[in-house]
């Protein structure tokens, strides 16, 4: 039966996760960059990829955890009201920030 | 691989790339305003999920011949264009994730869960910006040196 607050709960926490891995993936990025600064375009061949499949890897992973943790914390109706507010105002401004900050930080 | 198959698979790559763009509006306008799922929104949560992955798992494929190939030379001809490809895969991770995100909340809540829907929207309309984005980058790089 769909629409119970399981399925809410559920609901929220893939949403949360999505945006989350999102998230954890970009910061990740800028923390590479930040710590090894920009590639040498001539060197950057060399690049075995590595760095790329472990942030997928490690975002996909954080974003399932954070996913658990609202799965966990959303116990009440009201608490899954307000953080699908929330989330619903913050997801597109949050989009937009994730893409000016790996322009900045390719 | 030759540059001639990476060059016929970017293409098509690029243009499930486009469509995958246009497909992820879809289910953002349709669920914009908490409207339920009829059969139709399964059916193009189905498809633009499957595209997106399909299109994502295309261009990671990809990659390691892009990278013996093409990439020094891009980097050569123009640093730019060489890290908005970057910047591109990023993106596409991004547009990825947030599709998957979005599924469940447009398939599993009930009549009665409108707001689901519209964060689901959102995530969807997340993820078509990313993808358009993507899009638009792709074509600077290739407009940058063709390949």
């Amino acid at each position: 039966m769909k629409g119970t607050p399981e399925h809410r709960r559920v609901s929220l926490a893939t949403a949360t996760a999505g945006l989350a891995a999102a998230i954890v993936y970009v910061v990740a990025c800028i923390y590479d960059r930040i710590v090894s600064g920009l590639a040498d375009p001539f060197l950057i061949v060399r690049d075995v990829h590595f760095g790329y499949y472990h942030r997928a890897v490690l975002a996909a992973w954080l974003g399932g955890i954070a996913g658990l943790i609202a799965a966990r914390l959303l116990d009440s109706p009201e608490r899954v009201s307000w953080v699908t507010r929330v989330l619903t105002r913050a997801t597109l401004p949050t989009v937009v920030l994730l893409s000016v900050a790996t322009y900045l930080f390719p | 691989m030759t540059t001639e198959i990476l060059r016929f698979l970017a293409s098509i790559h690029g243009h499930l790339g486009a469509l995958a763009a246009v497909a992820l509006l879809h289910p953002a306008i349709l669920l914009w305003n908490g409207r339920p799922a009829t059969r139709g929104i399964r059916l193009s949560i189905a498809l633009t999920t499957a595209l997106v992955v399909a299109v994502y798992s295309m261009g990671i494929g990809l990659y390691g011949d892009y990278r013996r190939l093409v990439k020094r030379a891009l980097f050569r001809t123009d640093v730019t264009a060489g890290f908005l490809f970057e910047t591109k895969e990023h993106l596409a991770f991004v547009a990825v994730v947030l599709t998957l995100g979005a599924v469940l909340p447009s398939l599993l809540p009930g009549p009665e869960n409108a707001d689901l829907r519209r964060l689901a929207a959102r995530l969807w309309a997340g993820a078509a910006l990313a993808c358009w984005t993507v899009g638009a980058l792709g074509t600077w790089v290739q407009s940058a040196r063709g390949f």
